[in-house]
């Protein structure tokens, strides 16, 4: 219902408040460097100057807004596939440049850039309305957080692998003697105490409690969303079986996780950030975390909307949008298409074991291929790529992690055969409610 | 403890970092604090109490301190002076006296007596006291007398209780019967003892209050005066105390402060509870609490002395005329006190420097100039004014002495101070929404817990208000609350959660104002327009409870039957009641003109621009390309073949010959008198009768057009006869047309006879518009393209094929074929069109409207209505309609920009308003882009009818109403049986269109007048029974003036017109128009009762306030010209010529008469204009319209014929003779009734003004006794413009001594009498036996013969 410049009218005075904090984080950046690295203050300066003037135009109820072709070439090229490609190509990037991304100049440019890219988004109605969205708010901070704890975390693996190199004992090894409970320890947590109490207060006086409607047995919203932090588990749904999705898998990420320590049999990394001593641990870890939780929780946060349909981050959220459900099962493709012979069917007048029988002769491509992944892969990985950590672990360690592991990577594997095939389960026996 | 003072950070810096980050801490706080002390709630709040009471109690207390209002109380105190003492009238002394005497106080009457004769003989007031002190002394002596009574009953009561207790444990122990029986004995003693006493008490008490009666009727006068007294001097106390109560605003702010605020009054939430007005939680349902009176402080405060004027009235801007002097006083200083009985005040209500008036005097320039205290003043001769110094200084020295200046005021505060514009409807305490009980969602929905503007969910009424309140309030939707409030514009949808007769809502006496117009507008366009045709509207749940306004269409079963209205019962609403709008196709539908109906079909308004049938056909504007063409091409088989099924399916006319005697050829010319006189116009609209309105029939201009053949006119003439004949359940009536004689004779010698509905017949298709052209033939590819998609559906698709190419065979034919039926071999294009036909009817719902045979089973095609208030927003099918609205935009005539903005952002955000707006405005374009992929059966349907924005938002405000959400039973409204009586009458009422002839409700005129320059009435001599009576209250009520000095009175009553129907016009000494009006009801104005027939009051058109329209009445303003035309001199009596105005009706005819005369309208006046003609009413319509007259005109209930005469029976020999000398007195030809009326069979003939009196003979059973006597006391005090003179003069010497001797009322008595018993007066008269004996006598003569 707003036209557009009763929207700008809204949201100009909260994004210049934005790009006001914006220049004051340069400015105090400025200030720092000013003595050692001119250049970068003068660059810092140039940002906050930048973003003095943004905030002016904003104030004045004339932000600065985002071209259109912009907005309808991000629409346009983003859709499931290229999230989540460009997700994994960009974590695969940021970790084989690490040595260039942790350093200051370059992190601080990149908060520089995407500040702005934030602001000058917010001038979209479409994109407003989710990213301001009170029970959102949140997830956006997150974003930042996690960003910035990710980056400091790999600097000081970078800066330990280097000391590493150098032959020199990690930094936090360096440091040597223990810090006192108090005054180190309590006080600082009292502070933070302190200023996250301050933090909610503000908080809550800003951002209205986002409290909806009363629920409603005959209605149900659209986009039904689960709570943020289950957005992952929600995004899983639409490519395995409730079931799978929703019992086993988490089961088996809270198995996973406390089974870690048993797991794990690299003495090395105690006790300081390395990313060259614990290479395997880390990428599994950041592909596991970032890609396949962090990420799919800001799909379905952002990206997922009316229907469950996916959205760009411009594209209004119109209720009408169909996604064709076109998928197939493996054995249908196989039966109906590769061999043209139609499906085998059950006959109701064998009995259970019959019945099983052509079950199973029909799901046996399927069938054969999990086994294939589930036995015969590891068996594999077992005596040329993981031999090292086969010998290291032992059988059952080894058994163990490869077998999470390979459900783990069954996340991207089954979205990868959605998109490019349309097939929906490997294995389909709705007789007995299990899909795979 | 610290182990090493070692650490690893700066302990010094983090006692910093500490300190900071405390302070944040505490400036967070400080900050949750101040959002929270001024939360926007408490700021209105502290406005409403430190600033606006205190400023209304101040303004008040200086308006009652003026010198005038001292003046004021003087002369009440004056007035009571002189009533306390001024001798008491003799009557109720006399009573007092004689009461006391019967009572047994013979001392005191003696005493009261004594007193009485000596204050006569010599008034003082010594002697008046002693009057009062021994009334007191004996109305003290019999209430002594009672509590002794009473004192000895209760010694008797525990006597009793003893006694009982004794027999009861007697029995208890088994005592033996002797002593039972004795000690019943003993308690029935004493039971009869405490019998007596009570008849004893009850007998005192009885005298005691009639007493009292008598003592409150002797100091009538004084306890009247003493009261007004009183209400002056308790406003002036209240008002202080008020002032009082509001602390200095320092003083309350740091009450207010928090914690303070914990130790006393200060600023709180108020709400109220309303446990039985529940909310739908969807799992339960929640008691309201609504808030709302947090922020709306005045909604409910009442300026003091009024019973419904808001205390701030909404703001609003005004512009006055302030009369200044000739020349300027030649005082030293001038002020506008002095100039203009003006006084501003201190500081202005919400902003201290506006001038801002605070005390006006009675009757001076300002008070003529309409000024009221709390007017601030913005402008003076358009420059606006700074300060109230600036005022001040420029209203003394205005531009030209004696020139009025021009103020712009600002009147009122704007929301949340100001009062609900509606106190007497709603929130206020005696009105019948007390907001105790009510609350304010259950209105204007919303959420009531919040005390936040956005989550209070208010709703804008336009882009405009949306601005400001974003601007002003940070205002968002809030899509969170399922009920947000109604906007302004549908605010009266929520009545119908309560009233669901709707009628109901209909202004009524006590509300003359309107309580939901645009409600009611909108469901009489839906019953006019008949949309339950298409949509249910049903007024039950599947349990039969009801949930809102019951609309469903009446089963088409008693129609079929060929069954007349007469059968029908819209009361009992077992099924539907409601009748289908559109005329019945059962009938022959050939005798309308192909053309003609094809031109209909496709678009109604081509031929007949006012028609209400919506257009089905052509409403392409969704549509481009090939869908285009296709629908063009597809409609116009839908066209000829709706047009065939309809010719073929329909039976035969059966038609009225024409009467026998009828000589002449049908005239046109005779006709077009006819069509007015014969009262056509008051139903039909035509062109040449541009000054009908009426919309209850259709517009018959250009008949012509449409029927055009000879059969068409035989059927038109029959129809005009008898409608009934050829449509049983038309409301049309019967206008009891007989062949009327032209008054000379024709060559043959036979007395030359018209036929009049032939004539009309004749002038109505001499109406012919453009002629048609046949519309172009159809293409066989197109009309077998159509019957396949129809086919398809029900066939495969070789079947189809085979079925076009040559019929459904025989073998095909087993089994239900639906419609496919008309297509049986052999195939013809005859059988295709007919089918095509009859799917196309089905499929656009034809049968909502009309009777069409065929399709009885037919399910109504739309979606119903009977929840779409409610109906999810998510559910409505959009579609591309955003689209279609960019590509074509509403324009002007679409209504307001605000309101077109209104609606686009409705429509933008998914909401109900929105799809409503644009379904009725362009209802298919919901298609758009959407036909490309539907088949052409599948496309949307709905009719587009021709409504005024206006309209479109009335429909809208009673579909948003349709919630089927009814609250608690004792919410929903439950007339009592007179308003029952009226809301059903009223339906009966609209259904036949009653009120376009009479007038039901008279209009009502609210004026001001100049006290002192106000004449009273000089009061005809009358009877005293006839003279208006008012209470002392209301005599009190109308001596108030309001706080500028002018009188305030309502009048019923019409300003008198001219014969030719123009308004008379007087002028006053300033020129303006004068209205000269003739009152329906007695008034009471300025403490003075004016009588009905009595003389005219004038009041100059700017005194008038307010009009509250008449109801109902237009056809006979439209005749009165053509009667004055032909009553000749005595213009005021043509009224008697037209329909009369029916607003006492029900109080003065006799139920059972009214019940047969509506049933069969029997002919009253000989000769006035036109019949009344017969409608085909039911009983139960019949008698729903006799409760109706009688609750309208505050009959009885339960309106049984009142008994015939108190008088005794007609056996008493005395009263035998003296109706023999009545009879004679209206016998009397020369001078008396029957000089003008009929009697029996005696006519009088003669003169033309004789023919309008009613047959004496039937007054009797026609007229109540009540009404009779004071007809015949006073007629002209009933209808102001009867030409019955006064026969019983109340003074002077009575007339007819030797017919009727005795005085005026012993003489109307007896005449009333008789009248009354007229029939059982002739039977005593007549023998009978004598007739039988005479017809012995001369046998061979029946006995009647006899007679004569």
């Amino acid at each position: 219902m707003w036209d557009t410049h009763d929207f700008l009218a809204t949201v100009a005075q909260p994004i210049g408040w934005l790009y006001a904090v914006a220049a004051g984080l340069d400015l105090i950046a400025a200030g720092r460097a000013v003595r050692k690295h001119p250049g970068k203050a003068a660059a810092w300066a140039m940002f906050a100057a930048a973003f003095v003037w943004e905030a002016a135009r904003s104030f004045a109820g004339h932000p600065p807004l985002l071209p259109t072709w912009f907005k309808a070439a991000v629409d346009a090229a983003l859709g499931p596939v290229t999230f989540t490609l460009g997700s994994f190509a960009l974590l695969a990037v940021l970790f084989a440049g690490r040595e260039f991304f942790v350093r200051t100049a370059v992190a601080w440019t990149a908060l520089n850039l995407s500040l702005a890219l934030f602001c000058l988004s917010l001038t979209d109605p479409n994109f407003a309305a989710i990213v301001a969205k009170g029970d959102n708010v949140p997830i956006v901070a997150m974003v930042f957080l996690l960003g910035y704890f990710t980056w400091l975390g790999a600097r000081q693996a970078v800066e330990n692998d280097r000391r590493n190199a150098r032959g020199l004992p990690p930094a936090e090894k360096e440091l040597g003697s223990p810090v006192l409970v108090w005054p180190d320890l309590v006080y600082i947590e009292l502070i933070c105490m302190v200023l996250v109490t301050a933090g909610l207060i503000a908080w809550s006086l800003l951002v209205r409690a986002p409290l909806e409607e009363p629920a409603n047995p005959v209605v149900t919203p659209n986009p039904a969303k689960a709570p943020w932090y289950f957005l992952g588990l929600q995004e899983m749904l639409v490519f395995f079986d409730a079931s799978i999705a929703g019992v086993l898998f988490p089961c088996l990420i809270i198995l996973g996780l406390c089974a870690i320590p048993y797991l794990d049999v690299n003495p090395r990394g105690n006790g300081y950030y390395t990313i060259a001593e614990r290479k395997f641990a880390y990428l599994v870890f950041q592909f596991g975390f970032l890609q396949l939780w962090i990420f799919l929780i800001l799909v379905g946060t952002f990206l997922r909307g009316p229907g469950w349909a996916f959205f760009g981050p411009f594209e209004p959220h119109d209720p009408s949008k169909v996604e064709a459900l076109s998928n197939i099962s493996l054995s249908r493709c196989v039966w109906d298409l590769w061999l043209g012979v139609g499906m085998p069917r059950p006959d109701p007048a064998t009995g259970f074991p019959g019945q099983l029988a052509t079950v199973v002769w029909r799901e046996s491509v399927g069938l054969t291929i999990l086994v294939l992944y589930f036995v015969g892969l590891p068996a594999i990985l077992a005596r040329t790529w993981l031999a090292s950590y086969r010998l290291a672990m032992g059988r059952t360690r080894y058994w163990i992690m490869i077998l999470l592991l390979l459900m783990m990577l069954m996340l991207p594997i089954k979205m990868f055969l959605r998109w490019t095939f349309g097939l929906s389960f490997l294995v389909s026996i709705p007789e007995y409610s299990l899909n795979f | 403890m610290r182990s090493s003072d070692d650490t690893h950070y700066d302990i010094n810096r983090l006692h910093v970092v500490f300190a900071v980050s405390a302070a944040v801490l505490a400036a967070v706080t400080v900050w949750m604090f101040v959002v929270d002390h001024h939360r926007p709630w408490k700021e209105y709040q502290r406005v409403y109490r430190d600033r606006v009471e205190p400023w209304l109690a101040e303004s008040r207390l200086a308006q009652r301190e003026t010198a005038a209002f001292a003046e004021e109380e003087a002369a009440l105190r004056a007035t009571l002076r002189e009533a306390a003492a001024a001798i008491p009238p003799a009557e109720p002394v006399e009573q007092f006296s004689a009461l006391a005497r019967d009572g047994g106080d013979r001392a005191g009457a003696a005493a009261v007596e004594k007193a009485y004769t000596a204050l006569l003989a010599t008034p003082s007031q010594q002697r008046g006291q002693q009057l009062f002190d021994a009334i007191r002394a004996v109305v003290e002596r019999f209430e002594q007398q009672g509590n002794e009574l009473d004192r000895r009953r209760r010694v008797f009561r525990s006597q009793f209780n003893e006694a009982r207790g004794q027999y009861e444990t007697a029995a208890g122990r088994g005592a033996p019967p002797e002593e039972l029986a004795r000690l019943q004995e003993v308690t029935a003693a004493i039971q009869q003892k405490i019998d007596a006493i009570s008849s004893e008490i009850e007998a005192a008490e009885s005298v005691r209050r009639q007493l009292v009666d008598q003592l409150a009727s002797i100091t009538a006068r004084e306890d009247a005066a003493r009261k007004v007294l009183e209400t002056h001097l308790a406003q002036v106390q209240q008002f202080r105390r008020s002032l009082a109560g509001h602390p200095d605003p320092t003083a309350a702010e740091i009450s207010r402060l928090p914690f303070v605020d914990g130790l006393g009054r200060t600023l709180a939430v108020e709400q109220i509870w309303l446990p039985d007005l529940t909310i739908d939680y969807n799992f339960r349902r929640v008691a309201r609490f609504d808030r709302c009176i947090t922020c709306h402080q005045g909604i409910d405060q009442v300026e003091p002395g009024t019973p419904a004027r808001p205390a701030i009235p909404q703001m609003e801007q005004l512009t006055l005329e302030l009369a200044t002097p000739e020349a300027p006083p030649e005082e030293s200083e001038l002020t506008i006190e002095s100039l203009y009985g003006l006084t501003l005040a201190s500081r202005g209500i919400l902003i201290d420097a506006q001038p801002t008036v605070s005390v006006v005097e009675p009757e001076s320039a300002a008070a003529w100039a309409g000024l009221y205290a709390g007017d601030a003043i913005l402008k003076i001769d358009g420059t606006p004014v700074t300060d109230r110094d600036d005022a001040a200084e420029r209203l003394t020295s205005p531009p030209t002495w004696g020139e009025p200046l021009r103020l712009e005021i600002r009147r009122g505060l704007p929301q949340p101070y100001c009062g609900h514009p509606r106190l007497d409807l709603f929130v206020g305490s005696k009105s019948p929404h007390p907001v105790a009980e009510y609350g304010c969602t259950i209105c204007h929905a919303g959420q009531g817990s919040a005390t936040d503007f956005t989550f209070a969910s208010h709703t804008p009424n336009g882009p405009e208000d949306r601005k400001r309140w974003g601007q002003d309030h940070d205002w968002q939707a809030n899509e969170h609350w399922d009920f947000p409030m109604l906007a302004r514009r549908f605010l009266e949808s929520s009545c119908l959660q309560c009233h669901y007769d709707v009628t109901d809502l209909e202004p009524s006496k006590r509300y003359p104002d309107p309580p939901a117009p645009k409600l009611l507008a909108g469901y009489h366009l839906i019953r006019q327009n008949g949309c339950f045709g298409c949509h249910q509207i049903s007024g039950f749940d599947p349990s039969g409870k009801p949930i809102g306004p019951d609309l469903r269409l009446e089963p088409l079963a008693a129609e079929v039957a060929g069954q007349g209205n007469a059968a029908r019962n819209p009361l009992e609403p077992a099924t539907g009641t409601m009748l289908r709008v559109g005329p019945s196709l059962r009938h022959a539908i050939e005798r309308f003109d192909k053309a003609a109906i094809d031109r209909w079909i496709a678009d109604p308004k081509s031929i007949r621009p006012r028609t209400r049938m919506p257009r089905f056909f052509g409403l392409h504007e969704h549509l481009q390309g090939k869908e285009l063409e296709r629908a063009k091409r597809f409609e116009a088989v839908e066209v000829e073949a709706v047009r065939n099924y309809l010719q073929a399916a329909s039976q035969p006319l059966d038609l009225l010959p024409a009467p026998l005697e009828v000589t002449e050829a049908p005239s046109a010319e005779r006709g077009k008198t006819l069509f007015v006189e014969q009262g056509c116009v008051a139903c039909h609209r035509h062109e040449d009768v541009p000054e009908g309105q009426s919309v209850v029939g259709p517009d018959l201009t250009g008949l012509g057009v449409m029927i055009t053949t000879e059969t068409g006119r035989a059927w038109l003439t029959s129809w005009i006869r008898d409608p009934a004949r050829h449509s049983p359940r038309t409301p049309m009536p019967s206008l009891l047309l007989e062949p009327k004689s032209l008054g000379s004779n024709a060559a043959d010698g036979r007395p030359r006879m018209s036929d009049p509905a032939a004539d009309l017949a004749a002038y109505l298709l001499e109406s012919k518009g453009t002629t048609l052209e046949p519309s172009p033939p159809i293409h066989e590819a197109d009309l077998d393209n159509l019957a396949r998609t129809h086919l398809i559906r029900q066939f495969s698709a070789a079947r189809t094929e085979e079925i076009l190419a040559g019929g459904i065979s025989a073998e095909m034919a087993a089994g239900d074929l639906g419609d496919a039926a008309e297509l049986l071999a052999p195939i013809s294009r005859e059988k295709k069109l007919r089918y095509v036909g009859k799917r196309t009817v089905r499929k656009r719902g034809c049968f909502g409207c009309h009777d069409i045979p065929g399709l009885e089973d037919a399910q109504q095609i739309g979606p119903a209505l009977t929840d779409w208030g409610r109906k999810q927003e998510s559910l409505l099918a959009f579609e591309q309609v955003e689209g279609f609205l960019d590509k074509n935009p509403p324009t002007e005539a679409d209504g307001t920009p605000e309101d077109r903005a209104f609606y686009r952002e409705a429509i933008d955000a998914g909401r109900r308003e929105g799809f409503l707006w644009q379904k009725l405005r362009q209802p298919r374009s919901f298609d758009f882009h959407k036909t490309e992929h539907k088949g052409y059966n599948e496309q949307l349907t709905m009719g587009l009818f021709s409504f005024t924005p206006d309209e479109r938002e009335q429909i809208m405000t009673f579909v948003l109403g349709l919630v089927a959400d009814p609250p608690s039973g004792r919410y929903v409204r439950s007339p009592d049986p007179p308003a029952k009586a009226i809301a059903e009458g009223r339906k009966v009422l609209d259904q036949y269109g009653c009120a376009e002839c009479h007038t039901m409700r008279m209009p009502r005129w609210r004026f001001r007048y100049n006290p002192q320059q106000w004449d009273g009435p000089s009061p005809p001599e009358t009877f005293d029974f006839v003279r208006p009576h008012f209470s002392a209250e209301a005599v009190a009520e109308s001596l108030v003036r309001d706080r500028t000095g002018w009188g305030q009175a309502e009048i019923v009553g019409r300003p008198l017109i001219d014969p030719s129907g123009e308004t008379i016009l007087d002028e006053d000494d300033d020129g303006n128009p004068v209205f000269v009006f003739s009152l329906w009801e007695p008034a009471l104005i300025n403490g003075e009762a004016w009588q009905v027939g009595g003389a005219q009051v004038p009041i100059s058109e700017p005194h008038i306030l307010q009009q509250h329209p008449p109801w109902g009445g237009a056809f006979a303003q439209l005749l009165f010209p053509y009667a004055t035309d032909q009553s000749g001199t005595a213009w005021l009596e043509a009224w008697g010529m037209v329909p009369p105005a029916l607003p006492h009706e029900g109080s003065q005819v006799q139920p059972n008469w009214l019940y047969n005369y509506l049933l069969n309208p029997t002919v009253i006046r000989p000769s006035v204009l036109l019949r009344m003609p017969r409608y085909d009413l039911s009983p139960a319509e019949a008698s729903a319209l006799v409760e109706y007259f009688a609750a309208a005109s505050d009959a009885a209930f339960p309106f049984t014929p009142a008994p015939q005469t108190q008088t005794p029976p007609i056996s008493n020999h005395a009263r035998a003779a003296r109706m023999d000398q009545a009879m004679r007195l209206v016998t009397d030809k020369k001078t008396y009734c029957a000089k003008c009326h009929l009697i029996g069979d005696y006519d009088p003939g003669g003169e033309t003004q004789t023919i309008f009196a009613p047959n004496l003979a039937e007054v009797g059973r026609r007229i109540r006794p009540e009404y009779l006597r004071r007809w015949l006391a006073d007629p002209k005090s009933i209808l102001p413009y009867t030409g019955m003179p006064v026969n019983f003069p109340p003074a002077g010497p009575p007339m007819g001594q030797d017919l009727l001797p005795g005085d005026s009322r012993q003489q109307l008595d007896a005449v009333a009498d008789l009248l009354l018993q007229y029939d059982a007066y002739l039977q005593k008269r007549t023998s009978i036996r004598a007739m039988v004996d005479g017809a012995r006598n001369e046998s061979g003569n029946p006995p009647g013969a006899a007679q004569e």
